[in-house]
């Protein structure tokens, strides 16, 4: 059953299924515009059986976390359910990580350092280099 | 855009346009299915509660819920676009469809 209003402390630590059944980890910090108060998105703090197969950088310091967009969600209830499987999950994350677009393209070694390089772009940048401007 | 981490903006202060303190953000009030904020629940100083005819609590402090349409801007605080006397009014407004504040 879904449920109605809920605070923002209900929402952290919540699990995070997915539709093949996967408990992928936990809700950490959630992202909100204050222009008309939009939660965007939050970040998923990636269990530990997930995070090589999600393809996240793994930290020594701090848990390896992954920013999902809220439309991404199908519903909140005990847990919060996601759309789709692990597989699409990861596939968008390697869009997400900067380090794997580099991967999928090297620099070939011949390659002119003359030429200009077409600009990088990702769908969205890591929660770290978005950092809230001070208004 | 400009976006925050509620956990950063727990804790902020709550101001009115007339100057004055209300209190300090404590939690959010969310809408899981349109994932929109609805209000902030707003641990008031005493100050404050005295100002908007609150009932002092005997352990627990007085809490209410302001509307995010009342909010004017975010930053290190929290700049309400009413003055502390049009948030007493509302506050004791019987019923309004649109709650804007409402005790807690």
């Amino acid at each position: 059953m879904a449920i109605g209003i809920i605070k923002d402390s209900d929402l952290l630590g919540k699990h995070v299924i997915l539709e093949d059944a996967s408990d992928v980890g936990t809700v950490g910090d959630i992202y909100v515009d204050v222009f008309d108060w939009h939660i965007t998105k939050f970040d998923l703090v990636v269990d530990k059986r997930y995070i090589e197969r999600l393809g996240v950088d793994k930290s020594m310091i701090r848990k390896s976390r992954l920013p999902i967009k809220t439309h991404l969600v199908r519903a909140v209830g005990d847990v919060v359910h996601l759309n789709g499987s692990l597989e699409e999950l990861r596939r968008s994350t390697r869009a997400v990580q900067p380090h794997e677009a580099a991967k999928e393209a090297p620099v070939p070694p011949g390659a002119r350092k003359d030429k200009p390089e077409e600009p990088k772009r990702y769908q969205h940048k890591g929660h770290d280099e978005e950092k809230p401007k001070k208004l | 855009m400009a976006e925050f981490k509620l956990s950063n903006i727990r804790g902020k202060r709550i101001f009115t346009t007339d100057g004055l303190t209300v209190g300090e953000v404590v939690r959010f009030e969310i809408d899981p299915v349109q994932w929109k904020v609805r209000s902030l629940v707003v641990k008031v100083t005493d100050t404050a509660g005295a100002s908007l005819d609150l009932k002092k609590a005997f352990i627990a402090s007085n809490e209410i819920l302001i509307g995010k349409d009342i909010i004017k801007s975010v930053g290190d605080v929290l700049n309400l676009n009413v003055s502390m006397d049009m948030l007493k009014a509302q506050l004791s407004a019987p019923t309004s469809k649109k709650t804007v504040v409402s005790k807690r």
